[in-house]
């Protein structure tokens, strides 16, 4: 788990954004680990700050596009949720950790990549320049 | 049932790295706690019967491609081996393994983790005993237009007794008129037949108490009487068009009333379409009938100004034929301007493709049609009901993962001209995928609820009802009596949005409790 970037998807429009991004050959480096949800509303602040204390170095919760959850305003929700822990980490002053929400279709294997990518880059470079 | 884990792999190329090596997954796999025994098959999906012999009367965690899935492989498992839900786990390793990550090593590390942390759920998870809930045998119709009486039309003789609820809402809007025109007496023929059927049982809006969804499906009490119960509501209202916006000029519900009353038009009627955004092809129908009917009674002078035509429902083209020929004069036009005195109207506009200018002064009566939605009454229904609203037009969200007339409320279903501009055809055929809809829901079998099925501590409540105002699904109920909240456990889809919510946390998912998902979690 230590050094681990986490992502919590939610197992309708995110979970066929991975296989998405899988099938058109993108690969994650090894610190990546996925976890199924049957909705991205169902993550709450427990959830994203127990993984952070247990070494993760950065959550990302991987929901469906705006507009588009199957649960309605699932992927909403979770958004606030990360707000609020982003918040509370950068008022904390914690280096080096980080939450993101990530909304993805279907369609959006390399977008998809791209952006976990950066999320990874950014959260970790974050933390050694401080 | 013992409760030592299997975990069951199928290996069939799935890898672009080649196949997995089961002697370095049992290795890694010695240092876990959890998976009891591991077992990677060459092709689980290829004479399955024989392979699964092996791995009887344990909980199993299965992981392999999305084929399997598909191929119902996990299906002729649970059911070979007597699995229930809360027994077996299935995992998709295809996409989110084997081909996310680059290195052989790491893939096996990960499958390694995956399959640790997805035994520590299975562990934690009990098998179900859900019985089946049958709904009840009779349907609620909500709405008495065309519609609805289609609707409970198709439905009566059938095994399912039907109740329709008469609104008073709309006197009859445009859509439902101009299918009158098409077809003299329609409406008020099918009203009678409604009303004669025996199988059909019609109460006014006004004696309707209000809904409440129970296990079996919903109740509702007439006139404060003895609560009468329906496996399925069916919301059918009459769309209604907005009021005429200029003073002086109608709207189409109000040029169809004249027609319809046979009371006289003369003079220089002008159409105007296209105003604020575009007319949509049903209603071009409904007022290419009304210019129709009117030059069939009348010798009054018609003019239709469009921006454009489009002709995407069947009929239209010849439709639009033959009013040209009868001498309605269409104009297509940019940059309209209306002048209005007090109902006096002077209309100017430009040719689109020559620009010359054309104007006309003083006509005598402008009808300008008004966008459609639905009415006060339905509205507030649609409230009760729970359902969302889409801007003013769509009672439901289109969503490609329901059927069409189903709503974000499981049990009621939107048929006909509530889900949008709808000819008289398309009413028709949009009553019979309702019926199909509800074929669907309605199974002798019953809804067996999901497995994460959520579930309420009472003792922790404090009845709140942050869940009962959030679900989605409308799955959460008060219990006034125990002043606690309950889950309709035949409406839950067992999202969990509701269990993240609750501030007391008393609310935990089936199979799937917080506890179990973190633990599940740091096994990764």
């Amino acid at each position: 788990m230590a050094d681990s970037i986490l992502i919590m998807h939610c197992k309708e429009g995110a979970k066929r954004a991975l296989a998405r991004m899988t099938e058109e050959g993108y690969k994650l480096p090894a610190r990546f680990k996925t976890f199924e949800l049957p909705c991205t509303g169902s993550v709450n602040e427990v959830l994203l700050m127990e993984n952070l204390q247990n070494g993760a170095s950065g959550v990302i919760v991987l929901g469906c596009r705006k507009e588009n959850c199957k649960h309605m305003d699932g992927n909403l929700r979770a958004e606030r949720k990360v707000a609020r822990i982003k918040k509370m980490l950068s008022e904390a002053g914690v280096e080096g950790r980080f939450v993101e929400m990530v909304f993805a279709a279907p369609d959006e294997g390399k977008r998809l990549h791209d952006t976990l990518l950066r999320l990874a880059h950014a959260g970790h470079s974050e933390g050694k320049e401080k | 049932m013992s409760d030592s884990i299997v975990a069951v792999i199928c290996d069939h190329q799935c890898s672009s790295k080649g196949p997995l090596q089961a002697a370095n997954l049992t290795k890694r796999l010695a240092n876990t706690t959890t998976v009891d025994k591991l077992i990677v098959l060459d092709k689980a999906c290829q004479d399955p019967e024989k392979k699964l012999q092996r791995v009887a009367g344990k909980k199993i965690l299965f992981a392999g491609c999305p084929y399997l899935e598909e191929s119902g492989f996990y299906t002729l498992a649970a059911e070979k081996l007597g699995l229930k839900p809360g027994e077996m786990l299935v995992t998709d390793i295809k996409s989110s393994i084997l081909d996310l990550y680059d290195d052989a090593d790491v893939i096996e590390e990960n499958l390694i983790g995956r399959l640790e942390s997805l035994s520590r759920l299975l562990a934690d998870s009990v098998a179900l005993k859900d019985r089946p809930v049958k709904l009840k045998r009779s349907v609620l119709i909500f709405g008495s237009g065309y519609s609805g009486l289609k609707a409970a039309l198709e439905l009566s003789g059938g095994k399912l007794s039907v109740d329709l609820v008469e609104t008073e809402d709309p006197p009859l809007a445009p859509g439902c008129l101009a299918e009158g025109l098409r077809s003299p007496n329609l409406i008020e023929e099918l009203t009678e037949r409604v009303r004669t059927s025996e199988d059909v049982a019609v109460f006014p809006e006004t004696a309707m108490g209000p809904i409440r969804s129970v296990e079996q499906g919903f109740t509702v009490s007439f006139n404060g009487g003895e609560a009468r119960e329906y496996g399925s509501v069916i919301f059918a209202p009459e769309r209604t068009e907005a009021p005429a916006e200029e003073i002086g000029s109608w709207n189409l519900t109000q040029a169809y009333k004249r027609i319809h009353e046979h009371q006289p038009i003369k003079g220089r009627i002008v159409f105007v379409l296209d105003r604020r955004s575009e007319t949509p092809p049903e209603v071009i129908q409904d007022i290419l009938t009304a210019a129709k009917v009117i030059k069939e009674r009348t010798n009054a002078e018609v003019w239709i100004l469009l921006k454009q035509l489009r002709v995407a429902l069947p009929g239209l083209q010849e439709l639009y034929d033959l009013t040209r020929e009868m001498g309605v004069i269409f104009v297509k036009y940019r940059n309209l301007r209306l002048q209005n005195e007090f109902g006096d109207f002077n209309i100017t506009g430009e040719d689109p493709q020559t620009g010359a200018l054309f104007r006309i002064s003083n006509p005598d009566r402008v009808i300008i049609p008004g966008p459609g939605g639905l009415g006060a009454s339905a509205l507030k229904a649609a409230e009760t009901l729970g359902l969302r609203l889409l801007g003013e037009q769509y009672t439901q969200p289109y969503s490609l993962w329901r059927l069409a007339n189903e709503s974000n409320h499981p049990g009621v279903l939107v048929c006909g001209s509530a889900r949008g501009n709808m000819d008289g055809d398309g009413v028709a055929a949009d009553a019979a995928s309702m019926v199909q809809a509800l074929k669907a829901r309605m199974t002798p079998e019953g809804i067996t609820p999901v497995e994460h099925v959520a579930s309420v501590d009472a003792e922790k409540c404090v009845y709140c009802l942050t869940c009962v105002r959030l679900c989605p699904y409308h799955a959460m109920v008060k219990n006034i009596e125990d002043r606690v909240a309950q889950p309709i456990t035949t409406a839950c889809q067992g999202c969990g949005i509701c269990a993240a919510e609750c501030p007391a946390e008393a609310i935990t998912l089936r199979n799937l409790s917080q506890e179990s998902v973190l633990a599940a979690m740091q096994a990764l």
